[in-house]
Order: C-alpha cells, then structure tokens, then sequence
C-alpha cells in the first residue's frame, strides 16, 4: 500500500552577490546551480557576481 | 436495598432488580474481558500501529530505490548498469568485533574506506561518461537506498516476531515508541534523494558553505582526491581552510587531511577550529551559532577519533563553531535561516582565530560537513 504525503511543496532559490559592492539579487534556482559559482553581472557596479547562498523556502499557500 | 450509592458515580440509579443485573452486566462483564484479554487486545492495536509506519516504512525503501533507478537511466546507464548498481543496495558491511576495543578504530576506518573505494569504483566502471558530480550523487542516492531498505528489513523483522508472539506487548510497544521518530526521519533521507538529483546543498553543508567563503579567489590545494585546503591571511596570523571538495556531494577525508597539514607546513599550528551543524535541542532556535571546545564532528567517530588522536598528541587546542539544526533539517534541502546563519558563524570564527591564535602565527579551520552545492 503506498502511503500519500501531504507534506508543503518546496521552492529553491538562490542568492547572487556581488563581491565589489554587496549588492544581492534573489532569484529561482537553476540546474547546475551551486554556490560560489560565478553568476550574472551587478546592475550597479558590472562586476561579476557569484551565488553565495542557495535555499528551500515553503511555497505559500494563495 | 439503597442505590444512592451509584448515583454520585455514573448517574444512573436501578429502579428495579432487572435494571440492576442489567447495570452489572454492562459494567463487570467489560471489565472482566479487559482484565483477561486486555494484553491481547493492545497488542492488536499496537500490532495496528506498527503495520501503518512498516508501510511508510516500505513505501520510503521502494521510493529510493525507484529515483536512484530513474536518476541512473536519465543519466544514459543502461539495464545491465541499472542492475549492477540495484544489486549494491543489498551489499552488507560487517562491523569488527568489538569484544576487545583496542584498535577497533583502525578497524573500522579501514572497512569503511574499503567500502566507500569499492562502491566508488564500480559506479565509475558503469558511469564512464558522467562526471564527477553525477557519480557523488548516485553514491549517495545508493547509501540513502541501501539505508532505508535496511530499516525497512530491521523493523519488518520484529513486527513479525512481534505477530508471532502477541503476548510479548514490550517487543511491539518499544517499536511502536521509536517509529514516529524513525520514519520522520526516513521521510527526509527520501526528501534528500531530490536534492542530490540537482546537487541542492543541504542543512549539513553549512561548515563547508562557510569554510568556502573564506576559501573563494585563493589558490586550492588538494590533499586527496576528495580534500582541499587554502591559504588565507588574517590580521598577521595564516590560516589553511579545509573541506572538503565540492560541489560534488562529499564529506571529504578531513581527518587524513588535516594529518597532513601537520606533518607538513601546518606543524607548529596554535588552535584547530571546526566548524560544524550540530543538533539542536527542542526549543532551540534553527541558525544560532554556538562557540566551544572539543572536536565539533558527527559520523561513526573515526574522523573525530583520528582528529582528536592529532590534536592530543601534539597538544594542540580544539575549538568548535557550530549552527544548530534539527535532523531534519540536516539531511533536507539548506533552509534560509541556517543559510542566512553562515554570516554569524564567520564573524564567530574569525572572532575565535583573533583570540586564541597571536599574531604572526598559525592555525586550521576545517569546514565538517557534505559539501554537496558548495563550492570553494
């Protein structure tokens, strides 16, 4: 007998900085995605900026 | 003859001899069958209780081996490959005799790397074409599988020497005590075969995630295939960063690494600090960073034995930073609140290296932990 689960669906996100100004974008996480990998160009600065923190957040209910 | 003596206790007041032998009935003889049966009764409701999680239990077994068996043909392996590694779940590892404790370390560490170079090799005679990071990935998925069928196997067997001898209610009720706790945590060991399928990092990996950070734009040095250090200069004092090499999922060799730090450029080193997730207490908050003493390291113990063996030997101070998190937490997907801790539990560690390490001399930070995600 399989067993359902009904457990919250879960989001993964990412968090770009870049490491001349700190600046920080938020953005949903793609395949092959892993922090410290190089990743997008700061809008303030155009330096390029590096993910350093990837995460699960609970999708919110509407 | 006066009733007034039920009243008080269930209301109701016999008005007639038949009432009364009814009333009788209706409370003794209940109350005999639960004295004479009542063992049997809650053994069958306990028995109830165990063959629901022994479900989950096997629900949770079948499902990993069913992802790690659709993550290997995605990855092109064909059906003999398929086979091969299907076969590895049901491999066994047997443990040294303990009956004599001395040296059974040693022991330990040799069958363990035994089984790891083993699995690791013949994954790579199957995968030939996948990278490094695909290979980490079935390694685990295949420890997750292989984990989960043996719990699975543990507690089907004393459900069913529980059904063959029902009067043993003990057997059955200490089952039935640590299963909730068990399948919540074999819940997340399946949740975990998701994010090895993307390389998510997960809770554990907060110590390398760390480490990284401090390790990011310096030169890598590897000390093993699966072990890396780098240099780093902190207001007089040098520091060599460990962990281990990512973002393949690994632990890495940090004990042998460290070894060789200290048999070589890292010999006259003041402090060894670890950083390290550690489990929470209920009530705890997830994230807080806490600072200590002591080898901060989790597992079997061979790697806190060998580390703490160096360490005594040359009399070396342990220090600890750790971020406290559930289980769960632990082996699922990195929360934002631990990520977000990884800013405190720098500052705590470089806060450590100014205070126990003078200027103009050395020290080791390891970053303990699957590195899986987290690169350096």
């Amino acid at each position: 007998m399989m067993m359902k689960k009904n457990q919250p669906k879960q989001s993964y996100y990412v968090v770009e900085e870049c490491p001349a100004c700190g600046y920080k974008a938020k953005r949903g996480f793609r395949d092959g995605d892993y922090v410290f990998k190089e990743s997008g160009i700061c809008p303030k600065d155009n330096t390029v900026m590096y993910i350093s923190m990837i995460f699960s957040e609970e999708e919110k209910r509407s | 003859m006066s009733t007034a003596a039920f009243s008080p206790i269930f209301g109701f007041v016999p008005t007639s001899p038949l009432y009364f032998v009814l009333y009788m009935l209706l409370i003794w003889v209940p109350y005999i069958i639960l004295i004479i049966y009542g063992q049997k009764l809650q053994s069958y409701s306990i028995m109830a209780d165990v063959a629901r999680y022994l479900n989950r239990l096997k629900y949770d077994a079948e499902q990993s081996r069913e992802n790690l068996m659709s993550y290997l043909q995605r990855k092109g392996v064909g059906g003999d490959g398929q086979k091969s590694i299907e076969s590895m779940i049901e491999d066994v590892t047997i443990t040294p005799v303990d009956m004599d404790p001395v040296g059974i370390v040693k022991k330990m560490e040799l069958i363990l790397r035994t089984q790891e170079e083993s699995v690791k090799s013949r994954i790579k005679s199957i995968m030939k074409d996948a990278n490094e990071v695909e290979r980490a990935a079935v390694a685990n998925m295949l420890e997750i599988a292989s984990a989960l069928t043996l719990v699975y196997k543990v507690i089907r067997h004393y459900y069913l020497l529980g059904r063959k001898f029902p009067d043993n209610i003990y057997l059955l009720a200490q089952l039935q005590m640590i299963l909730p706790g068990l399948v919540k945590q074999a819940d997340a060991y399946l949740g975990a075969m998701g994010a090895l399928e993307k390389s998510l990092p997960l809770g554990d990996g907060i110590g390398p995630m760390i480490v990284g950070k401090f390790m990011r734009g310096s030169e890598k040095i590897e000390l093993d295939d699966e072990t890396v250090y780098a240099e780093y200069l902190y207001k007089g004092r040098t520091v060599a960063f460990l962990k281990a090499k990512g973002p393949m999922a690994s632990v890495g060799h940090v004990d042998s690494g460290l070894k060789r730090l200290l048999d070589g450029p890292y010999a006259d080193v003041k402090a060894i600090i670890m950083i390290d997730a550690a489990l929470k207490m209920e009530g705890e908050q997830s994230g807080e960073v806490a600072v200590g003493i002591g080898a901060a390291i989790g597992g079997i113990g061979v790697e806190k034995f060998n580390i703490e063996e160096e360490a005594s030997r040359r009399r070396i101070p342990l220090y600890a930073v750790i971020v406290k998190e559930s289980i769960f937490e632990a082996i699922s997907v990195m929360t934002r609140a631990i990520a977000e801790s990884a800013e405190n539990a720098r500052k705590s560690v470089l806060d450590l290296i100014e205070r126990s390490v003078p200027e103009g001399e050395k020290c080791i930070v390891i970053g303990v932990g699957n590195t899986m995600g987290v690169a350096q």
